[in-house]
């Protein structure tokens, strides 16, 4: 009975705009490549929210969404580098700039920065700030040739 | 071999006479749940059962998988065994039946001790994104689970999520479904760090983050029971069996006898999860708190006057330099902090969608190119609000008394579900009401009469600030039935439908002022023609000046001009004193005006959160 009040409320409520469901899933390499909101109306993102990242997947199948992207020459970085930057170019660009963050903070500990010499390693990363973004083109494979150069 | 392997008869007959199946962990891995005189999974997919009646039938279900794990390592070439299959259900059967385990041809799942491995689980949190401003399912919130390897940090935690799987579907038809079961629930992982980019980045949801006290021993049955649940479906009810519910599985797999999913209530909201797992001793202190983006630009405004903030939306839009931040600010410190505040409106914009993707790229790049000249700066942190599990419990009955014009009156209310403007404010996202079968009774003593007082079936009422930055919209929508007055002046009830949008405005001390455009629908058969239709007109305003403290005015005109033609005025003041986070006083002012008669109700009741 309840349950039947609230779905004839809300569907009376949905039926005032269709709602619409976004895929969110553009992933990849350069700024600006995060995910954003697709949801068209105010109405559709109602359950989207909710409901979020609808996908079947593989629980254990991680793909890491860089499949696209250039792999960068250089061996001193690891897969796990190249997902984590690619995967958070604006938040990793807007802590160098900075100076700090925990994106900052878990690049340092990707790269196996201990933490006394962390310091160093951010004012250096923010003094070249222009040389590691010297466009807004610059991919993730480029910020981390970028970076290496500059350390 | 120090001893002979026993026979798989043996081990059945021993686990019979221990009455293994009626374990309370037997149940917790396999989803069941009483039913009746007996038991049902809420496991809806077959794959997840050996025995064909193993959905019904914990005892078979056991047999069948103790049968299945005693079949030889190549038994079948096509499946995997039955132990690299059920990892958690074979280490939970070894562990009871002792030294007889090592019998069993296969002890072990290299797939998931690789999995462990690379996971390297140390600690592990349960998160809850709170309310999605203006979007009422997401209200209630979320919850997942974050699972954090030692020394890497939150952000590269993996995130455990229970979400049902839907297409694009028409909204009436997708609340059926996800009302009655008809879509598919499962769980899946992802890098945490995105689901802070969808919460917090793009959905604007502050996080709550709370740690477990998870041992390693913990942890590791947790993980082998999320990995047996892999690929695997319940049907999705948005009402019990949702993403709060399931994860409840999880912490009782991790902890044999902490039985958080028995114990949950009926209807299962988000909060509920965080609540449980209170009550059951798993939280390690407070937690912590991930302001969303939205967040932080209100923060870093807070600090700037209004030319600096005109100035920060100005480079954020293009229409002036970053490198104007230099020239018209004095300090240092002021100057990053406008930059700060550029870059999160520019992004803030992009994920709205109002700014081209090559605008806010090449705007974002140079705003931080010419924030990043400005050395390291002191970063205030933004002011914690109250948890949610501060709030009061989702449901509330009141009871009390007043008048009503001059006549004494007693009331009683139920309400079992969420958060209204006449509720305690702790612990709860301001400007948003949810309330669902909202209901009370009114007993008249002089006339020894008893009337149904009001009904809402659902109100949803929506106020998201509007600003120079976030152009955001109000709304509400409301049915139930509500008392009228009739055309000769005595009291009647309607069903009444309302929906309305307009704008609200953060006036400071005052609190959030609102103005809607209405539209209403009523239904009687004391009215001409039965019903009255029309625009309506609603403002108000509504300040919370304590966590214990919440003041409302409201006004509300109607003008029914189709069926029967007249005018009704509404004038509201309420208020809530809380007194104790499950506990408060409400008291209200209510005067009606409708052709020529009017009625003024005076009311203070005590309500209780349970």
């Amino acid at each position: 009975m309840k349950k039947g009040l609230l779905a004839a409320a809300l569907c009376i409520f949905l039926a005032i705009s269709p709602a619409a469901f976004a895929d969110q899933s553009n992933y990849g390499c350069g700024l600006g490549s995060m995910v954003i909101d697709n949801n068209e109306s105010l109405v559709s993102q109602t359950f989207a929210a909710t409901l979020n990242g609808c996908f079947a997947n593989q629980l254990f199948g991680m793909s890491s969404g860089t499949s696209n992207c250039d792999k960068p020459d250089s061996i001193v970085y690891n897969e796990k580098i190249n997902i984590f930057v690619a995967d958070n170019m604006d938040s990793l660009a807007s802590d160098i700039a900075k100076g700090q963050g925990e994106y900052l903070d878990t690049l340092a500990t990707l790269m196996e920065v201990p933490a006394d010499q962390r310091p160093v390693l951010y004012s250096k990363l923010q003094n070249n700030f222009s040389v590691i973004y010297p466009s807004d083109q610059v991919t993730h494979t480029d910020v981390l040739r970028n970076i290496e150069a500059v350390l | 071999m120090a001893q002979s392997p026993p026979d798989l008869e043996k081990t059945i007959e021993r686990i019979q006479a221990e009455k293994l199946h009626q374990n309370p962990y037997w149940h917790v891995l396999l989803h069941y749940q009483k039913q009746g005189s007996g038991f049902k999974s809420r496991v809806d997919d077959p794959s997840f059962f050996l025995a064909p009646d193993g959905k019904t039938n914990p005892k078979a279900e056991l047999l069948a998988d103790v049968r299945a794990f005693y079949q030889p390592r190549d038994a079948d070439a096509e499946k995997p065994h039955a132990v690299r299959r059920f990892p958690a259900r074979f280490a939970w059967i070894a562990s009871q039946i002792g030294d007889s385990a090592s019998a069993f041809p296969v002890r072990e799942c290299p797939r998931f001790e690789k999995i462990y491995a690379a996971m390297a689980p140390d600690s592990a949190a349960l998160i809850f994104p709170s309310a999605h401003i203006n979007s009422p399912a997401s209200m209630f919130g979320h919850t997942l689970l974050a699972v954090e390897a030692k020394g890497q940090g939150r952000l590269l935690a993996n995130a455990v999520n229970y979400s049902a799987v839907t297409g694009r579907t028409w909204g009436p038809i997708f609340a059926y479904k996800g009302l009655f079961g008809g879509y598919k629930g499962y769980f899946s992982m992802l890098p945490y760090y995105d689901k802070i980019q969808e919460y917090s980045d793009v959905s604007h949801r502050d996080m709550w983050e709370y740690p477990l006290n998870l041992t390693q021993e913990e942890l590791r049955r947790m993980l082998l029971h999320l990995y047996e649940l892999d690929n695997i479906y319940s049907d999705y009810f948005f009402i019990d069996e949702n993403c709060a519910f399931n994860l409840l599985y999880l912490l009782d797999a991790a902890r044999p006898g902490a039985n958080l999913a028995g114990q949950c209530p009926y209807i299962a909201v988000p909060v509920d999860t965080i609540r449980l797992a209170l009550k059951g001793g798993f939280l390690d202190g407070p937690p912590v708190y991930r302001p969303s983006k939205m967040t932080r630009i209100e923060h870093l405004r807070n600090g700037l006057s209004g030319e600096e903030k005109k100035l920060a939306r100005e480079i954020a839009q293009g229409e002036a330099p970053p490198e104007s931040a230099g020239e018209k600010i004095k300090t240092t410190e002021k100057q990053a902090r406008v930059l700060d505040l550029a870059a999160e409106t520019a992004s803030y914009r992009y994920t709205r969608k109002v700014l081209p993707k090559e605008d806010y790229t090449r705007r974002y790049r140079d705003i931080l190119a010419a924030r990043s000249g400005l050395g390291r700066r002191e970063i205030t942190p933004v002011p914690e609000p109250a948890g949610p599990d501060s709030g009061h419990l989702s449901s509330k009955v009141w009871a009390g008394g007043g008048a009503n014009d001059g006549e004494a009156v007693f009331r009683l209310g139920w309400r079992p579900l969420f958060h209204g403007f006449d509720d305690n404010p702790k612990g709860y996202e301001k400007g948003a009401q949810i309330k669902v079968m909202n209901a009370s009774l009114d007993y008249f003593p002089e006339k020894d009469r008893v009337d149904l007082h009001r009904v809402d079936l659902l109100d949803i009422f929506s106020l998201a600030p509007r600003d120079a930055v976030f152009k955001s919209l109000s709304w509400r929508v409301a049915t139930g039935f509500h008392q009228t007055i009739e055309p000769d002046g005595s009291r009647g009830a309607a069903y009444v439908f309302n929906m309305g949008g307009g704008i609200s405005k953060d006036l400071g001390p005052l609190g959030l002022g609102y103005v809607l455009a209405e539209a209403d629908f009523a239904a009687t058969p004391g009215w001409d023609m039965g019903y009255g239709a029309g625009p309506g007109l609603r403002t108000g305003l509504l300040a919370d000046p304590a966590p214990w403290l919440r003041l409302r005015l409201e006004g509300k005109g109607t003008r029914y001009l189709l069926g029967d033609d007249h005018t009704a005025l509404t004038g509201l003041m309420e208020s809530v004193i809380a007194t104790s986070q499950n506990t408060g006083f409400h008291a209200q002012a209510l005067f009606q005006r409708s052709r020529d008669f009017s009625n003024t109700e005076l009311n203070l009741s005590f309500q209780i959160y349970f």
